[in-house]
């Protein structure tokens, strides 16, 4: 058969049409795709005590356990995270069958996270800090006649970080030398770091009992017992930077050009953010404020307000690791093996 | 003809190639495997958050595995709320979990592959407060001691009262309508080529034989 021009100018049409009314049905069905997880990840990793030794079971005989819950952030997003466990119950279980007519109860378990054990390592911080710029230009501030009437600047412009503090390391962050941030030294610096761990909350009895996949699959409303909490904290950064900035510049209020001299702000943007200013551009034109932007810059001081103005625009490093501890209560528990099963869950907090 | 065809089947596949090209995105993991929200467009998102609307969301997550191994990982929907300080999950019964439905319950991922797994979510009307649900997935647990462990990694979706979220269902629509040009583009020209080729056979034909 022969396909005229117009036969096949219908098919195209046709297999065009279809394609943007199916297409997003077929997108949709579980295909296969690429994807590059370097944008950022955030990797829970649970140890054996020794630290390296991946956690797939625990053995409760003498009534204890302990394992290492650690998450891993890689320029990650500046979310919190939870790490949290369920606990189902624990049935009989013997030559390799479950007598499940024969439990220990979850509540029977309890984990605790001690705070002190609480530590915090490899922290870094990519951010945009955002600069508040002002003062009031005048005439005779820039040497400019055509400026006539002054004009108040108040306005904002994201800036940059100088590369040696771009990331931010966790000593520029925290002014401690410490490689990892432990107990009382943690505690007192948390509020410096992009995501601080708060130690209130964590731990606690599986009162409510998780699903078990021989003996209790409908179980429901597992009770979730807290490992980590880490809270994103983007003010805690902002400090950093402006006492960074401060220490890097020698004053809290530098000018534009001490700004741009330090590797805070580029001319460039500087004079994209003036040419916003209606009030100076109808007065010096935009050929008088390029030839003026060295005395603007001379006389525009400027703060940094904010580092969260851009989406996503914090992206962090770092390890955040707790060392639970489980404890079974034996008493009424009839000699026996017993079996069961504790699911550590990562959710992040958006 | 058969050319013709060839280069129309051509530009469809060079089409659908897109379908696998997709930009890095926030992914929480194990050690072997991870679960992320599909982006949406160019908007990487570390959960499903959409305006609770009463539309019914066509999204997805993407499960990939992070090893040379085989990885087996179990989708599941969890109905979620946050009480103390924690995120308690129940079957999905009531709420958005119980409008919350996924493609598949079981993904079989190959050696560093990663799939799309669709989540379809019927979005509640007129709430005053966000709801919640969860996308659970696990791997299989090593049964090699008193007490397994199974590691869980959730992705929140969320029902926002307001309505700032833009659904990605018009977002979705945009690689497709480019693909749908593509096509129109390759056809139109495959069609100026035959009308040209058409003019030149005419011609002689056409033209008195004049002795």
């Amino acid at each position: 058969m022969r396909l005229t021009t117009k036969k096949f100018a219908a098919l195209g049409a046709g297999a065009a049409m279809l394609t943007l009314l199916a297409g997003p049905a077929f997108g949709s069905s579980g295909v296969d795709v690429l994807y590059s997880s370097t944008g950022g990840t955030r990797t829970l990793s649970l140890f054996q005590p020794d630290g390296t030794t991946p956690l797939t079971s625990t053995d409760l005989s003498s009534g204890t356990s302990n394992f290492i819950a650690k998450v891993q952030d890689s320029s990650y997003t500046n979310n919190g995270f939870k790490v949290q466990a369920t606990m189902s119950n624990l049935y009989g279980f013997a030559n390799n069958t479950y007598n499940c007519s024969s439990e220990v109860p979850s509540s029977a378990v309890t984990l605790s996270s001690p705070t002190g054990l609480l530590t915090v390592g490899g922290v870094s911080a990519n951010l945009t800090p955002v600069f508040t710029v002002v003062g009031t230009l005048t005439g005779t501030n820039i040497s400019d006649p055509l400026l006539l009437t002054p004009v108040t600047v108040n306005n904002t412009v994201d800036g940059l970080l100088p590369a040696s503090q771009n990331p931010l390391s966790q000593s520029q962050l925290t002014g401690s030398t410490a490689t990892n941030l432990i107990g009382s030294t943690l505690a007192s610096l948390a509020g410096t770091l992009p995501v601080n761990l708060p130690t209130t909350g964590l731990g606690g009895n599986f009162a409510t009992p998780d699903v078990h996949p021989t003996c209790d699959t409908t179980a429901t409303g597992a009770t979730p017992v807290q490992i980590m909490d880490g809270t994103a904290d983007p003010t805690g950064l902002l400090s950093d930077v402006q006492s960074l900035m401060t220490s890097t510049l020698g004053t809290s209020n530098p000018t534009l050009t001490q700004l741009i001299n330090g590797g805070y702000l580029t001319s460039s943007d500087v004079s994209t953010m003036l040419q916003g200013i209606t009030a100076l551009v109808d007065q010096l034109g935009l050929t008088g404020l390029t030839s003026d932007l060295t005395s603007i810059e001379n006389v525009l001081t400027a703060s940094i307000t904010s580092v969260t103005s851009l989406t996503g625009s914090i992206a962090q490093t770092g390890s955040y690791s707790s060392s639970p501890d489980l404890a079974i209560n034996t008493t009424s528990i009839p000699a026996g093996s017993y079996k069961g099963v504790m699911t550590v869950t990562l959710i992040d907090q958006p | 003809m058969i050319t013709r065809f060839r280069l129309l089947i051509a530009a469809v596949l060079a089409s659908a190639g897109v379908l696998l090209a997709s930009a890095p995105a926030r992914a929480v993991q194990t050690t072997t495997w991870g679960l992320v929200a599909a982006p949406a467009g160019q908007h990487q998102r570390t959960s499903l958050s959409h305006p609770a609307d009463g539309s019914t969301v066509h999204d997805a997550v993407i499960v990939y595995n992070r090893t040379a191994r085989p990885v087996t990982v179990h989708l599941y929907v969890l109905g979620t709320n946050y009480v103390n300080g924690g995120y308690q999950f129940s079957r999905p019964d009531t709420g958005l979990a119980a409008g919350t439905s996924l493609g598949t319950h079981t993904v079989n991922l190959g050696p560093y592959q990663k799939v799309r797994v669709p989540v379809t979510i019927h979005m509640p009307h007129g709430i005053k407060s966000a709801a919640l649900a969860g996308i659970g997935a696990e791997a299989s647990a090593v049964n090699d001691g008193d007490l397994s462990i199974v590691q869980q990694l959730v992705v929140l979706v969320k029902a926002n009262p307001s309505s700032h979220v833009v659904a990605p269902l018009a977002k979705d629509l945009f690689p497709w309508a480019l693909i749908a040009i593509g096509i129109l583009v390759v056809v139109a020209v495959l069609v100026e080529r035959e009308r040209r080729r058409a003019r030149r056979f005419k011609g002689p034909l056409a033209a008195p034989v004049v002795a």
